[in-house]
């Protein structure tokens, strides 16, 4: 099962092979033809990626293994709706996203339900908190190593979901600026004013951590 | 330079290391520790995005994408109760069938040919194949059956012209000595009867192709493989699906290579899953179900596999008996 690059014809000398593996996509016609070994392919390429970022948006692991599966059904389900005016890898996370959000805002009314009377229940769901541990880090939990990175989990936790998928997008998954535009579908200076109070409100959820 | 902007660009850059930012760090220890306590957390949510996937995640998908694929489910009125209803009519009409052909037809007269023939027939006992055969006839020792798929290989090789590769002609023959009878039939395996035996000329004719449908579930069939007969099937290249089986992808651990068969059905009918087999050198195995899930491994596998079996399969061979086979020679 080779890789089908989608570069049209042969590629140039000085585009190394291990760029065109990196860069290439599997070939979008194999795709729609519904071909099993492409998609199986694809699947290949961004499954770990996609479940990095549900599992760092959900912040569980097992919500995350069933997003990633939700996703990639999605992706079988449009591909035949795919235009290709962005990139494969875009579009699909760009699905992920919108499952991941889904997922949370599900998530969320679920726990509204559960603790509140309905009446109570802002009805917006004003970037409403995750089903998620108390975000608040006990003084035990302030030090470094694994322990930092527990706190970071419930730091990240306690973000909105916007902020949340900012410090993600950059921070964890190491997108560039202009791929989080592209992904998040908004200009280049509204993703870095949201990265910037994205971070800003994560280091002061962790300022508890370093006392 | 302000210790306000000193964040802000901390914030949207994040890092400071323009001069300006430097200027202020170096005479500024609140600024310092910040810009310090920003890097290691940088550092650790890179961390966080390395966390594994778990290595069913990938079975656990395609299984999902393929169980949508069109043509891998049955036709809306197949569905539920209907398709073991129709099957059940249908035996129904072939027995009764035959019950009338037999009361009206008057006995042929055998050739001597043919009596020399049932002779040899009576000296390896052959596995009951259809309605009008030894339905109570003993199960035949795996050696007979390995003769048998053999001589099928062969001819089906003077059927289509092409020799039956060796690596490929995976024969798995579980004798009548396995209690729970493992893996009876695994893909393209002949239309086993009622009796719990295989067909000898389903085994000739058994190359469906790969259906798309790996997850789909198989209902009502499972569980009618331990009767306790042999039964033979030829495992190819482990693509086919047919009723009862669910194919496996054995992934050897140490060496990455991962290998596939086809396991009978335990128990209920099949859930939208596919189990991942882990076999390790020291023969520990560990069946994990599409959601990481550990299940019972099937009984063949836990009992019958030898560590030459084991290593055989380590070398791509998937070859697994559990009594020796005999090479036929070629006619």
């Amino acid at each position: 099962m080779s890789a089908e690059l989608t570069y049209p014809g042969p590629m140039p000398w000085w585009v190394s092979s291990r760029a065109a593996t990196l860069e290439g996509e599997v070939s979008l016609a194999r795709l729609r033809a519904r071909d099993e070994a492409a998609f199986e392919e694809l699947v290949g390429r961004h499954e770990r990626e996609i479940f990095q970022l549900a599992r760092r948006l959900l912040g569980d692991r097992e919500e995350a293994l069933d997003a990633t599966q939700e996703v990639f059904l999605r992706v079988y389900r449009g591909l035949p709706r795919f235009r290709a005016d962005a990139s494969l890898r875009t579009w699909i996370w760009g699905i992920a996203l919108n499952v991941c959000r889904s997922r949370l805002a599900s998530a969320a009314r679920r726990l509204q339900q559960r603790l509140a009377p309905l009446e109570t229940v802002d009805a917006e769901g004003e970037e409403s908190p995750l089903p998620l541990p108390d975000p608040a880090p006990g003084p035990e939990q302030a030090a470094y190593g694994a322990e930092l990175r527990d706190a970071l989990e419930l730091a990240l936790a306690s973000l909105t979901p916007e902020h949340r998928e900012a410090v993600v997008l950059r921070d964890v998954q190491g997108l560039e600026y202009e791929e989080m535009a592209a992904v998040l579908g908004c200009p280049l200076g509204t993703v870095k004013s949201r990265l910037g109070r994205a971070r800003a409100a994560l280091r002061q959820a962790l300022e508890g951590v370093w006392r | 330079m302000t210790c306000e902007e000193l964040r802000a660009l901390l914030d949207t850059e994040g890092e400071a290391s323009s001069p300006a930012a430097r200027a202020h760090l170096e005479g500024c220890r609140a600024c310092s520790r910040e810009v310090e306590r920003w890097r290691l957390a940088q550092a650790a949510l890179r961390e966080l995005g390395r966390e594994p996937a778990p290595p069913f995640l990938h079975a656990r998908i395609m299984a999902h994408v393929r169980a949508e694929a069109p043509g891998s489910r049955p036709a809306a009125w197949l569905r539920g109760w209907r398709a073991p209803a129709l099957a059940a009519v249908g035996a129904a009409v072939v027995i009764l069938g035959l019950g009338l052909y037999r009361a009206v037809t008057p006995p042929p007269v055998t050739p001597v040919a043919e009596v020399a023939d049932s002779r040899e027939k009576a000296a390896a006992p052959e596995p009951a194949s259809g309605f009008d055969k030894g339905a109570a006839g003993p199960p035949a020792p795996a050696a007979v059956v390995a003769d048998r798929v053999a001589t099928a290989a062969r001819r089906q090789e003077a059927a289509d012209g092409t020799p039956p590769a060796a690596e490929e002609k995976h024969v798995l023959a579980a004798a009548a000595a396995v209690p729970t009878a493992g893996i009876a039939a695994a893909a393209g395996e002949p239309a086993r009867d009622e009796l719990g035996a295989a067909a000898p000329a389903a085994t000739e004719a058994m190359a469906p192709r790969a259906s798309a449908d790996l997850a789909g579930p198989a209902p009502g069939v499972a569980g009618e493989t331990r009767g306790g007969a042999p039964a033979v099937g030829t495992l190819r290249a482990a693509e086919r699906q047919v009723a009862g089986v669910v194919r496996c992808r054995l992934q050897l651990e140490g060496g990455g290579d991962v290998v596939e068969v086809d396991l009978p059905a335990e128990g209920a009918p099949l859930p939208e899953e596919v189990w991942s087999v882990t076999f390790s050198p020291d023969g520990r195995i560990e069946v994990l179900d599409a959601f990481g899930r550990t299940r019972q491994a099937p009984a063949l596998l836990q009992q019958g596999l030898s560590q030459t079996q084991r290593q055989q399969l380590r070398l791509g061979r998937y070859r697994l008996s559990q009594a020796p086979v005999p090479a036929t020679p070629a006619p």
